[in-house]
């Protein structure tokens, strides 16, 4: 369980999260949801130990974070975090000699699924074929637990179509999966539970299932109630 | 392994390329040079060092040889430069022992005409800020003073009067301690000339007593400049002060520099017992290139040094008495072709000398001539090259160092 | 161990061909222009010109050393040129990690090692780069002086010793001291000063805006901290402080600015680093 406990921090003199709390849990996909700026990328920053935080806590498996926890969690930023001067296999070969939880045989399954070729350099690639280079490096680490952010933002619609499929095998299935989103249309169907962000603090945090049956309501009709009501 | 191979070649070869730069590149092969005796006391030389340059190279390597082999300048490190800082100062063998002796006493003293030392005291006096002021009256004299059985120290601050002039500044260059009373020797250096005052403190509490003035020295001439200088005392406190006076010819005055050459030679001793000024028997004559003098306590000795030989006179400072070449030594007495120069430190005379293409070094006793001790500038190592290499080594200043005791 | 490796390995690969193009450049400068020194003054000799005809000096004797002093500017501009593109990549080493299309940081930073062994590491790979040039510059010497023994016929030239090659021009001898002991101060020095670039950097990633203002700030207090035992009068005589306790004090103050250097970089990559 990723827990973020009561999280803040500032950013040239502006709150930029104030008081966040809330829990990701194994085998769910969780859904940080909020307009541009509302914090989401940088609760997964705080997470991943990128950015330091004013006060708060986050405790992954009751562990605070540290070097230990990055065989744990693996992060897919909405950018490329490979250097452009590499070659595809050359990104591949570093994660393989840094993560004692990387998958090989797995990352070949997903280079050949994403028709990525192996000599081809990072700076090269368009925009949806990165997207889905860093997908391949963060679902290739065998971890309890992965975090994506805005993972079909600017993509192209085939691009989305494939990514999508990914989330329903089970390379998504038994993990944690913790992803931001401004848009929530393509994957309203693949969430569980849904964290809405606002002015840097949670305002609703549900069960997408049980908001369904209990109350009828869609995560966007929930959304529009919070945003705009 | 193969992705790795960049780093490694670049590793090895970067680590194997130095280490073999400082194992075996990096040696300079400049020739050693060694101080070695010929005759007498190896004692007596030990304390000497030659300096000068060897001339082998592109650049002139300057050096100094000694006992223990030869010093390049260019051998010196970072460490080197730091410690050997302020060697006008610590280079006095004098200094170098009360430093050793009385270390934190002597921290930020550097003027050995400030200090004075019998068996009971160490003093030291110095002008704070000497830098003169405009119609200044009054200076300020610290006197520091460590007694050498309690190593208890006192300090105290007098103001003493000065001529007061446009603007002067006044520096210590002597000390002595005669009874319960502490003379200090000043120069005051005016615009048109120096004059030197003997200041009387009482020895236990600093408070001033009296001042005179001691010299009236005034230059009419034109043509004629005058170096004024005190010779150093290297004995024990005698209660003598020495001047020396130059006169020197000007010869031609451009608009920034002048030639002049000098003409005679004026010795005064003062007491300051009786608190007299007096000249020294007619000293003009003895006026010859590179004569050399030495104050050691009751004893003036000047020597004076030809191609062939030494000539030691000296002066009895409490009766004035002349004795002109005591004592002369011929090279040849000491196996040399040529002597170069000669240095008087306390009651030695060390002569420079030549023989072939070797420097050679005597150490005489002052008081009668007598030959201690005789070294010579060896090169070690290979004997092929000995010949080029010794023509290639210039020697030209005698330097007595630190004690090696 | 293993993993520090690695990174060194990939950060001495990242800067190859930069390294690359840096030794060439010195190569083709000094060699080119040692060669053009030589023969000017090889072929006047032989035509038996004097100084007034030619308008440069003609020696007697042509010795190496000689030759470098006088082909100076294209022998030094190289050297100068590495110190400066190797300086500056000390700052940039960090930054191209977080600027243009790949922000390598983020990766850097999530890997599951301890993270100073990233400083460690990005450090060794300066050093590497400093030696490499150095070492370089030693082989390179010994070619010119085959260069410079193939040229000059046996009769116009006279030996010289390889040290006064390497020392003859001030800048060569300040990075090649003949004495090891002056190595390690030249180049501890040199270290210190990457370590201090190191830590102002990471203060600017830190704490951004500001974070300049601490740079600067603690750049300025560690080059104060250098100099202070020379601030206290080294060469001037009245001093309170003798020679060696300011040689005492200056090796602690180096200690000293490359410990909390290193604990304030160490600590900064933990705690107070963002991307």
């Amino acid at each position: 369980m990723i827990e973020v406990i009561d999280v803040h921090k500032r950013f040239r003199g502006r709150k930029v999260l104030n008081g966040v709390s809330f829990t990701a849990e194994k085998g769910q996909i969780t859904c940080l949801i909020g307009i541009n700026g509302a914090g989401k990328s940088t609760i997964l920053k705080a997470i991943m130990g990128l950015t330091p935080l004013k006060s708060g806590m986050i405790r992954i498996d009751d562990a605070p974070v540290g070097p230990a926890m990055y065989e744990k969690v693996a992060f897919v930023p909405d950018h490329l975090t490979t250097p452009t001067g590499m070659r595809l296999s050359e990104g591949i070969q570093f994660m393989k000699d840094f993560y004692r939880n990387w998958n090989d045989v797995r990352a070949n399954e997903l280079l050949a699924f994403f028709k990525l070729d192996r000599t081809e350099r990072v700076g090269n690639l368009s925009k949806g074929m990165a997207a889905k280079y860093s997908l391949l490096l963060g679902l290739s680490q065998d971890t309890d637990y992965i975090l994506m952010d805005e993972p079909f933002s600017g993509i192209d619609m085939f691009s989305r179509e494939i990514i999508a499929e990914v989330f329903s095998t089970d390379l998504i299935e038994d993990r944690g999966v913790l992803l931001t989103t401004h848009e929530i249309d393509d994957m309203e169907h693949l969430i569980d539970q849904a964290v809405l962000l606002q002015n840097g603090s949670v305002q609703l945090a549900f069960d997408c299932e049980e908001m369904r049956t209990t109350e009828g309501k869609s995560v966007i009709d929930v959304m529009r109630e919070v945003y705009t009501g | 392994m193969k992705r790795y191979l960049l780093s490694i070649v670049l590793g090895v070869c970067t680590l194997g390329i130095l280490c073999t730069y400082y194992t075996y590149g990096a040696a300079d092969h400049l020739p050693e040079y060694k101080l070695t005796t010929v005759q007498g006391d190896p004692k007596e030389g030990a304390d000497l060092e030659l300096s000068g340059n060897y001339d082998g190279r592109m650049h002139t390597e300057s050096l100094v040889v000694n006992g223990n082999g030869s010093k390049y300048r260019s051998r010196e490190t970072l460490r080197d430069q730091i410690l050997g800082a302020r060697s006008w100062v610590y280079n006095n063998k004098e200094m170098e022992q009360w430093v050793r002796d009385h270390r934190q006493f002597m921290r930020g003293k550097d003027q050995t005409e400030g200090f004075y030392k019998d068996d009971e005291w160490l003093v030291y006096v110095k002008v704070k800020s000497p830098l003169g002021r405009v119609n200044q009256k009054e200076v300020e004299l610290s006197v520091e003073r460590l007694n050498l059985k309690t190593d208890e120290v006192q300090q105290y601050t007098t103001q003493i009067p000065v001529k007061s002039d446009s603007s002067n500044f006044t520096n210590v260059v002597d000390v002595q301690r005669i009874k319960d009373q502490l003379h200090v020797l000043a120069s005051q250096d005016t615009d048109k000339s120096i004059q030197y005052f003997d200041y009387m403190l009482n020895f236990e509490s600093g408070a001033f007593i009296q001042g005179e003035q001691i010299t009236h020295w005034n230059n009419t001439n034109k043509d004629i400049e005058f170096d004024y200088d005190i010779l150093y005392n290297a004995g024990d406190p005698s209660g003598y002060a020495v001047f020396k006076v130059q006169e020197n010819k000007v010869k031609s005055r451009g608009e920034n520099s002048y030639s002049f050459e000098p003409s005679g030679v004026h010795l005064y001793v003062y007491s300051y017992q009786s608190g007299k000024l007096s000249a020294l028997p007619d000293p003009k004559q003895i006026l010859i290139h590179g004569t050399v003098y030495g104050h050691t306590g009751e004893v003036l000795n000047y020597v004076n040094v030809d191609k062939n030989a030494v000539h030691l006179s000296r002066y009895n400072l409490s009766t004035g008495q002349e004795e002109r070449d005591y004592a002369t030594i011929k090279a040849t007495e000491l196996d040399a072709a040529e002597i170069l120069t000669a240095n008087l430190f306390e009651d030695r005379v060390y002569v420079l000398m030549k023989k072939g293409v070797t420097p050679l070094i005597a150490a005489l006793d002052v008081s009668n001539g007598k030959v201690l001790y005789v070294g010579e500038t060896a090169l070690e190592g290979s004997a092929l090259d000995r010949e080029k290499e010794m023509k290639l080594l210039n020697l030209y200043n005698i330097n007595i160092t630190k004690t090696t005791s | 161990m293993n993993r520090y490796l690695k990174l060194v390995n990939m950060e001495i690969h990242r800067f190859r061909y930069i390294l690359a193009s840096l030794m060439v450049v010195t190569l083709l400068s000094q060699c080119g222009s040692l060669i053009w020194t030589i023969q000017r003054v090889v072929s006047a000799k032989e035509k038996g010109l004097t100084q007034a005809e030619v308008g440069f000096a003609i020696p007697k004797f042509l010795s190496f050393p000689w030759a470098i002093v006088n082909t100076k500017v294209w022998f030094i501009l190289p050297i100068l040129l590495s110190i400066t593109v190797l300086v500056l990549y000390s700052m940039i080493i960090w930054y191209r990690d977080w600027f243009g299309r790949s922000t390598f940081i983020y990766r850097l930073l999530m890997l599951p090692s301890a993270r100073w062994v990233l400083y460690v590491s990005k450090l060794t790979a300066i050093l590497t780069f400093v030696f490499s040039m150095i070492a370089f510059q030693l082989v390179l010497l010994v070619g010119e002086n085959m260069l410079f023994k193939t040229i000059v016929p046996a009769g116009m030239r006279t030996d010289s010793t390889f040290v006064e090659a390497s020392t003859i021009i001030p800048v060569l001898d300040t990075l090649l001291p003949k004495q090891f002991e002056q190595f390690i101060y030249s180049y501890g020095l040199g270290i210190i000063g990457v370590i201090v670039i190191f830590t102002a950097v990471l203060l600017e990633r830190s704490y951004r805006r500001l974070g300049i203002l601490y740079a600067i700030g603690y750049s300025a207090a560690c080059v104060g901290v250098i100099l202070s035992p020379f601030i206290l009068g080294l060469d001037r005589s009245n001093s309170y402080w003798y020679p060696s306790e300011i040689y005492t004090m200056e090796l602690a103050a180096c200690l000293l600015i490359s410990v909390i250097s290193v604990c304030l970089g160490f600590w900064l990559l933990r705690k107070k680093i963002t991307v």
